[in-house]
């Protein structure tokens, strides 16, 4: 073990432990860079990218490029979905090492791309680490489309499905408009009550089942309410999660794409329940 | 002749509603919905010559992955913001149902059968963006080095 690692410091950030004083430490290389500076941005930018929904290979890789940046003889990361571990070491300095816990996950694919291009324009030297720290906060602090656009989107987006699938039919058309209703209703409901995923995306799919079988039994359509029911719950279902494991694992992370593989197929079990108890309490009905 | 352009037009708003769901910016979302429209065309070719749902949704993601690469490299964006909505639409959510509706109506025998027909349609899905990445992959490195 070198000296550089006894010295570890567990709290890289804020704390400062006095560098050995047999070892030399070389004075140009610190006043070029900030390295800690470096170090928390490299952290703000794989904590966003995590928590939007980054596949593990490209926070690692944004880390060990910005990491680089400094120069330093070794930048390592571990990345799995749930948290980030850091470290970036060399014989003139302390070894600094982090570990970030990222607990709130959404889709957020435009800050993805958005802490891309701050990641390269850093590389590239073409901006401060103060200005992609700045940015950085900004890209954080973003809110993107405002809520209504998403709930006029899960009203109108069974409707799309039902286009795509099986083309026009108005007394369908209409169905779905009324799943698509409860499908922003049942989001704004749930998301007040911080519901777990698993119950919100069960609930979701049951009202709709439920929904479309009653409304197609009143309103005679010609199509089953099969259709409808699987347009109703397409937006439910876990895209997001199946591509990201895949990719994860075509770049080698078996952890975190089997993670990913499991959450994927715990929302599909979710939204299949959930649709089996539409279906059954519609049956329950005289 | 209708109802075939509306299909292909349904391409286009299911994957340009799933980019805005997941915070695309309206540009790259218009994107995304242009390469759902030519997927909604592949998969209604492929519907109506008799293919089956696994391989007419193999070739359909093949398609949409070229596209959405080559999206990912005029925009200068990640591959992801591309890719995630388009394949959005291929989920087999109709195996899902399939299964659930089999088991309901008591038929476990048609339950197993789309059981593995959906993982077939997952898996065809998993294929297609492999062959993809693995193709584009070998030509980014050079590109993307950052010193």
């Amino acid at each position: 073990m070198s000296e550089a690692d006894k010295t570890t410091q567990p709290v890289p950030i804020t704390g400062g432990s006095p560098t050995p004083a047999d070892r030399p430490v070389p004075a140009a290389r610190t006043d070029e860079l900030d390295v800690r500076l470096l170090f928390s941005v490299t952290l703000l930018a794989g904590e966003i990218l995590l928590s939007s929904g980054a596949e593990i290979y490209r926070v690692e890789d944004t880390i060990g490029r910005l990491l680089s940046i400094s120069g330093y003889e070794g930048a390592e990361s571990f990345v799995t979905p749930s948290c980030i571990l850091m470290t970036l070491r060399d014989p003139s300095s302390d070894t600094l090492t982090t570990l970030r816990r990222v607990s709130v996950r959404e889709n957020n694919l435009a800050r993805v791309a958005q802490v891309n291009t701050v990641a390269r324009a850093l590389c590239a030297h073409e901006i401060t680490i103060e200005t992609a720290n700045e940015k950085l906060l900004n890209i954080q602090k973003s809110k993107g489309y405002p809520e209504w656009i998403k709930s006029l989107l899960l009203f109108v987006l069974p409707l799309c499905f039902y286009l795509s699938f099986a083309g026009a039919n108005f007394y369908a058309g209409l169905i779905c408009m009324g799943t698509g209703a409860w499908l922003a209703l049942a989001r704004k409901w749930l998301l007040r009550r911080s519901m777990v995923r698993f119950f919100h995306d069960l609930i979701s799919a049951a009202g709709v089942a439920f929904l479309a079988s009653l409304m197609a039994h009143f309103v005679s359509v010609d199509t089953s309410s099969n259709l409808i029911i699987i347009s109703s719950i397409m937006p439910l279902v876990p895209g997001v999660a199946i591509t990201t494991a895949i990719r994860d694992v075509l770049h080698g992370d078996y952890q975190s794409g089997t993670a990913r593989a499991a959450e994927a197929f715990i929302i599909a079990t979710a939204v299949a329940v959930g649709v089996g108890t539409g279906l059954f309490l519609y049956k329950m009905i005289p | 002749m209708w109802q075939d352009v509306l299909i292909i037009l349904g391409g286009f708003l299911t994957a340009a509603g799933a980019a805005i769901l997941f915070q695309v910016p309206p540009k790259q979302a218009l994107i995304c919905g242009s390469i759902g429209l030519v997927s909604g065309a592949v998969n209604l070719a492929a519907g109506s010559a008799d293919v089956s749902t696994v391989l007419s949704t193999f070739l359909a993601v093949l398609l949409v992955a070229v596209l959405s690469h080559i999206a990912a490299r005029l925009e200068k964006m990640p591959v992801t913001v591309f890719l995630i909505p388009c394949i959005f639409p291929f989920v087999p959510g109709a195996g899902m149902f399939q299964i659930v509706y089999s088991l309901i109506e008591n038929r476990p025998a048609d339950a197993t059968m789309y059981f593995f027909e959906t993982i077939e349609i997952a898996g065809a899905i998993a294929l297609a963006i492999f062959a993809v990445d693995t193709i584009f992959k070998s030509r980014v490195n050079m590109h993307t080095k950052c010193t």
